[in-house]
């Protein structure tokens, strides 16, 4: 449960800059590198290492394949191939398909706007949402807001539930 | 695309954050959540188990895969060094005798018992084993005895 939605989210994460790919696509690669880099050291290569819990390796996995996709791409270095072309991979790098820009923009709003909507009676949350889509963590977003981490962590369960009702493990 | 204002780079950012702190999450605020959702949480545990076993089957083919292709370019590899071995059938099982009585570990990998006279060894596989210790260096001095 907890990988299947950390992978949806993380998969959205990457939709919002463009990258095409789903949340299955997303835990799928992160085994696959696991067991085949177990005795690599490339940079496709995720080691499992000693005492730390496989759910955590594997998200820890797919976070590096995402931050790795967004560096690339960022950078210039990738150009995200066509969904005809690509083989599915992320570390070549043909990140599956490529969102057009306006695509994009219109998909990440309407989502952004669905989360708003949502939560319009919910100031507390609103904050937070707003708090977290330009980069602050918890700790500022608790300063900035005058309010405790009790109040916050409230906050962020109502989100998550909230969230998860509209893009869950089927984004 | 990376201006705060930008729609993508916010949803970026949030989903980043909800899907860092997923992981730590305990086993009740999860079942909370699933329960608050709606969500079957057997049916989703189960496709969650299918992907990792497709993960785990796509890894394995992969691997096949590799190492059919490393053991082809091996066998071109071998196939393509330019031994020059004596060109008389009976100079070549002789050659082969030679070094691998004074080799006989690997004798031993290389021979089985039933083909310790090389009798029953092809021509084809006189060669063929003869590339192998080319490759693996270790017929030079009997080349140059030979010689």
């Amino acid at each position: 449960m907890r990988l299947g939605r950390s992978a949806a989210f993380r998969a959205r994460s990457l939709n919002g800059l463009g990258l095409g790919i789903d949340a299955k696509d997303l835990l799928q690669e992160a085994i696959v590198r696991t067991v085949s880099g177990g005795n690599a050291t490339g940079p496709g290569a995720r080691r499992w290492r000693k005492g730390v819990p496989f759910v955590k390796h594997l998200d820890q996995a797919m976070r590096s394949i995402a931050s790795h996709a967004r560096d690339a791409l960022a950078n210039a270095t990738i150009v995200p191939a066509s969904q005809e072309e690509s083989d599915g991979r992320t570390d070549g790098i043909a990140l599956l398909s490529r969102i057009p820009d306006p695509e994009r923009h219109s998909a990440a709003h309407e989502y952004l706007e669905k989360v708003s909507k949502k939560f319009a009676e919910d100031d507390l949350v609103g904050l937070v949402v707003e708090g977290l889509s330009t980069g602050m963590k918890g700790p500022e977003i608790q300063k900035d807001l005058g309010i405790t981490e009790t109040q916050f962590e409230t906050a962020m369960t109502r989100l998550r539930r909230g969230v998860d009702r509209k893009g869950g493990w089927r984004p | 695309m990376s201006t705060p204002n930008d729609a993508g780079e916010r949803l970026h950012a949030l989903m980043v954050a909800l899907a860092d702190r997923q992981i730590s999450l305990s086993d009740t605020e999860v079942l909370d959540d699933a329960i608050a959702d709606g969500t079957d949480v057997r049916a989703e545990a189960g496709e969650v188990r299918g992907v990792l076993l497709a993960g785990l089957l796509s890894a394995k083919r992969q691997r096949l895969k590799d190492a059919q292709t490393a053991h082809k370019e091996a066998v071109t590899s071998i196939k393509a060094t330019n031994l020059q071995l004596p060109s008389g059938r009976a100079a070549r099982r002789a050659l082969l005798a030679s070094a691998l009585q004074r080799r006989p570990e690997v004798r031993e990998a290389m021979v089985t018992l039933q083909h310790r006279n090389f009798d029953s060894l092809s021509e084809d596989d006189i060669e063929s084993a003869l590339q192998q210790l080319h490759h693996l260096g270790i017929l030079d001095d009997d080349l140059d005895r030979e010689k």
